[in-house]
């Protein structure tokens, strides 16, 4: 995710890393969520989303593949700087190899705003998110994920998985609307 | 002289009119600047004969764009079943007759140059005729500067046991 920004941000988050760690290590103990859970109740998507995604890029990201489909589509959509968006569409396992080739890197992340749609087994989830380096550095990127969820397998009520994610960065000139920000933000 | 220059005007005349009367008229496609015109250009694009010429629906949707039914398999879970646009439009073709789609009820998240229509849609025989299937759309499209496209539909249709929630109805 936030890739155009994440390139800028690398060397402060290397900085940060171990600190970063450590917070991530004491988070999952107190056990908010347990990222591997499968989701039975799609309202449980974005907590369990948003901690799988943290983590060191060497992280073993085994429970986010989870939460997607194999035939899932993750599409960026990242503007130049001539103001021309380009896109890049990508398999689950491709996007990770982005992450994995940034092994020192740390990646924190709070949902920022989130609205789910659901009827029977098929669901949208809309997220917003802002990344730092850690859970107390500055907010180094925003953006917005879209999902389009299917309700999978039949045994205890199915579980939810992202068949699609379709994302943006928030850019300088163009904040994330009041909407999508907490209350107090 | 003044015969054969006549003859020949009427001649041209005669076959101007043959030529159009046998090349069809192209469609205009409509806008899709905004997500309203978007939804309905989608409706339109959609509905018609089912062999109609699909090059609006084309325009509407991205190259690689996904067309995706949610069904119930014979395991009882629920599977989604990929199409590509020249699957759909052979899919469609197969059913015959006539289809008309109508979203009923758009609510959109738009942020910069991506958006999600959740859409309750109708479809009918006829322009005018009664709903014989309903459903969810979930649509995510993409805004290239100058209009937007769709790049994926997601949808379930409704069933008796799974009736669209309230909410979601016109």
């Amino acid at each position: 995710m936030r890739r155009k920004l994440a390139k800028a941000q690398t060397s402060r988050r290397c900085v940060l890393l171990v600190w970063a760690f450590a917070i991530c290590a004491g988070l999952s103990a107190l056990g908010q969520t347990n990222p591997c859970e499968p989701i039975r109740d799609v309202k449980r998507f974005v907590p369990v989303w948003n901690d799988a995604t943290i983590g060191p890029g060497s992280r073993d990201r085994s429970c986010w593949l989870r939460m997607l489909t194999p035939d899932a589509r993750i599409t960026g959509v990242v503007m130049g700087k001539d103001g021309k968006s380009t896109r890049t569409v990508e398999s689950p396992k491709e996007f990770l190899a982005w992450y994995e080739a940034r092994p020192n890197e740390m990646f924190w992340e709070r949902t920022l705003h989130s609205s789910v749609e659901v009827y029977e087994n098929v669901a949208r989830v809309t997220r917003t998110y802002e990344v730092r380096a850690s859970a107390t550095g500055p907010v180094l990127s925003t953006g917005i994920e879209d999902f389009q969820l299917i309700r999978v397998g039949d045994s205890d009520g199915g579980e939810w998985k992202a068949f699609a994610m379709l994302w943006q960065d928030a850019t300088p000139g163009k904040p994330l609307p009041r909407r999508y920000l907490p209350v107090a933000h | 002289m003044k015969r054969t220059l006549i003859l020949l005007a009427v001649l041209a005349a005669l076959s101007t009119f043959q030529s159009s009367a046998q090349t069809p008229a192209t469609e205009v496609c409509p806008s899709s600047a905004t997500l309203d015109e978007l939804v309905k250009a989608l409706d339109q694009a959609v509905s018609g004969p089912v062999d109609k010429d699909r090059s609006c629906l084309r325009e509407l949707l991205m190259t690689d764009a996904r067309l995706v039914p949610v069904s119930k398999a014979a395991n009882g879970s629920y599977v989604p079943h990929p199409l590509t646009i020249d699957g759909w439009i052979d899919r469609v073709k197969k059913r015959g007759g006539m289809l008309y789609e109508v979203q009923t009820k758009v609510k959109s998240e738009v942020y910069g140059h991506i958006a999600h229509l959740w859409s309750t849609y109708e479809i009918r025989e006829t322009p005018d005729g009664k709903a014989t299937v309903r459903g969810i759309n979930s649509i995510q499209a993409m805004n290239d500067g100058k209009r937007w496209r769709i790049f994926q539909v997601f949808w379930q249709a409704e069933t008796p046991e799974e009736l669209v929630p309230e909410k979601y109805l016109p």
